[in-house]
């Protein structure tokens, strides 16, 4: 590979960005709004700028994977969405993993092969947009670890003995170069939780795939996806975790609403809220409650909120 | 009538292939100066417990190799000592050598080189998913030559391990992580790790996960089968995709391909087969002597002499590609005669 696969923070971000685009993701807007607000309010405590743009549509990653339709019309989605961050000169953050990956692996694809860029290009032109390669594509959770001492340091509300069991979600650890720790063994989660007071916990299952693929799409596979995520759950509860995060809406609906069904299967409640990383950070800045949307969440926050002496707050 | 033998030789690196070429050289009447990093010759092989094909002792064969160089006054022995200067003047080689502790140099005059300076194992730490680096109880294979020694001599207060895995190509034939190139003498040397551990601890159970296994060799084949079917290694085609502790234990998690099913191994032992990448001292060799690398720093030689770069340099062993011990020696003859030819012509 001519491009590194893990690149130091201070080299992705020789310096930390005034703006960003902030690409909405269609499952974190319809499942759990709060993490996207939870990002903004957070940006807004860092001083970054944070531009989105009703026009932008959905990455159609999920599709794609499911080989619903043809690639070439999935290129001119990608190449359409990136051209409208382009126009703004910005550089393009996703907070879905999905997102992430369908993203640069099709500019990727553009970007070394000018005729596919040119077959987009030909049909996105018709309505005006033009996708020329430049804005580089990045996750917020990069933003987190390059300020995590930042960060650190605005913690209001510190997480102090909440055990965290982290979930990083595959398509950012697997893509193939330009992450920000080793996809077989990251940490870098681990170090954001313990920067802002939380206690860290390496279960065994931790890199467990979610299971969203078989589980929660229109390919739901009861027998392939409960006893993969009973495993995961089970792990985190031996080493007691109260707490999962994630950083892709795919991740969380997967973890957090296939709980009751793991409970109706197996006769095992497991009760292990499971909510963004950047909600996570939220509370721990002191973003108000109501903010962060946890009332999306399945599972409820409520022994979690009464241990950091946030009970009832709305 | 015979003419006076004046011209010296510097051997760089006293592994098994610098110490084949080294003796063949003083042999045939020349002076050879054999210079080593490390305070001992014998290189990778002195670190070995056992060979393939034929279970020998390679400690015995250095042995012979030793006591051939300390009969053998034409040949000048500088371990614990590096090459930090050349100069090439009417041909022949002006070298600086620099002997640690004390840093002391001396200089010396050779009229051929011969650079030997072998390989290293790929960090497999990179691959955090084998936790190399991470858990103590996974190594890489040299480190594990030294665990096999230590059962072999019965000299050892940990707890032998009941189950030992072996997973190939860490670092192989991986582009996304390593290298694209087969590193070709991991096969072998991992089917005979293998096959000792059931031997030197008959209770052991003995994994090795495998893309597919490469034993073109003579005997090779017959080797690996033997370990498969009279020492009962199980092979599991598959590749790992992660390591796990659990209950002071390790899992390795696989597929296995041929059954295509998800497996999980219990070990107590993991050993990586990492890729066989040239070491410090053949990137620095082949930058001080002007030899061609690939683009891994593995050296290169002239199409037509092969083990041979320009007019009075020649290279054997593990810094042009990895090589088992008997093309090592097969190629440090193969540079000696080079040298001598050389030499004749003078």
């Amino acid at each position: 590979m001519s491009e590194k696969r893990v690149v130091a923070p201070k080299e992705i971000f020789p310096a930390v960005p005034e703006s960003i685009f902030l690409f909405r993701s269609c499952t974190g807007s319809m499942e759990y709004p709060g993490t996207e607000s939870a990002i903004k309010e957070i940006m807004k405590i860092l001083g970054i700028e944070v531009v989105m743009d009703p026009d932008q549509t959905c990455c159609s990653g999920y599709l794609l994977t499911c080989s619903a339709y043809k690639p070439e019309l999935s290129l001119a989605v990608t190449a359409r969405n990136l051209a409208i961050v382009e126009k703004k000169n910005l550089d393009t953050y996703m907070f879905c993993n999905g997102c992430y990956g369908y993203n640069r692996e099709l500019a990727h694809i553009m970007r070394h092969n000018p005729a596919y860029r040119q077959m987009a290009n030909d049909l996105i032109g018709r309505q005006g947009y033009r996708y020329e390669g430049r804005t580089v594509i990045r996750h917020v959770q990069e933003i987190w670890y390059r300020l995590k001492d930042e960060i650190a340091s605005r913690v209001v509300t510190p997480l102090t003995g909440l055990r965290v069991g982290v979930h990083y979600g595959c398509h950012y650890l697997a893509a193939q170069y330009g992450i920000l720790d080793d996809g077989g063994y990251p940490t870098f989660h681990e170090e954001i939780i313990a920067a802002i007071g939380g206690t860290p916990v390496f279960f065994k299952e931790r890199q467990l795939c979610c299971g969203y693929a078989v589980g929660r799409g229109f390919t739901h596979k009861v027998e392939t996806v409960q006893p993969h995520l009973y495993k995961k759950f089970k792990s985190a509860r031996e080493e007691g975790v109260e707490i999962m995060t994630t950083v892709c809406p795919g991740c969380n609906t997967a973890l957090d609403r296939e709980q009751p069904n793991l409970a109706q299967r197996y006769g095992d409640e497991f009760n292990i809220p499971v909510i963004d990383l950047a909600q996570l950070i939220g509370l721990a800045l002191g973003v108000p409650l109501l903010k962060l949307g946890f009332e999306a969440n399945t599972v409820p926050l409520t022994g979690v909120l009464r241990k950091l002496g946030l009970e009832g707050g709305e | 009538m015979m003419q006076e033998k004046t011209q010296t030789a510097l051997v760089v690196g006293g592994g098994l292939a610098g110490m084949e070429a080294t003796i063949r050289i003083a042999r045939a009447g020349y002076q050879v100066v054999l210079v080593e990093k490390q305070a001992d010759l014998g290189g990778v092989t002195g670190q070995l417990y056992s060979s393939f094909p034929r279970w020998e002792d390679p400690q015995r064969l250095l042995q012979n190799k030793l006591e051939q160089i300390e009969r053998c006054d034409r040949i000048h022995i500088h371990t614990s000592t590096e090459v930090r200067a050349v100069v090439q003047v009417d041909g022949a080689f002006d070298v600086i050598l620099k002997r640690q502790p004390g840093s002391v140099e001396r200089q010396l005059r050779a009229d051929a080189a011969v650079l030997a300076t072998g390989f290293e194992l790929f960090d497999a730490s990179i691959y955090g998913e084998y936790g190399y680096g991470i858990y103590p109880n996974v190594i890489d294979s040299l480190e594990f030559e030294a665990r096999l020694r230590q059962w072999g001599e019965g000299r050892t207060d940990e707890p032998l391990p009941q189950s030992v895995a072996f997973i190939k190509c860490v670092g192989s034939r991986d582009r996304s992580k390593g290298y694209p190139y087969c590193s070709k003498i991991c096969c072998m040397y991992t089917a005979k790790q293998a096959g000792l551990v059931k031997d030197l601890l008959p209770q052991a159970q003995a994994y090795v996960f495998y893309m597919d296994y490469r034993a073109a060799g003579k005997d090779y084949e017959e080797f690996t089968r033997a370990v498969i079917e009279d020492r009962h290694v199980r092979y599991v085609r598959g590749r790992p995709s992660k390591v796990l502790p659990e209950n002071g234990r390790l899992i390795v998690r696989a597929e296995d391909t041929l059954m295509g099913v998800p497996i999980e191994v219990e070990a107590d032992l993991i050993v990586l087969a990492a890729a066989v990448v040239p070491s410090q001292g053949t990137r620095d060799m082949a930058a001080m002597f002007g030899v061609p690398t690939d683009q891994y720093g593995f050296m290169e030689g002239d199409p037509f002499k092969p083990g041979q770069s320009g007019e009075r340099v020649f290279f054997a062993g593990a810094c042009g590609f990895a090589v088992e011990t008997q093309g090592a020696q097969y190629q440090g003859a193969a540079a000696a005669a080079g040298v001598l030819a050389l030499f004749a012509q003078d």
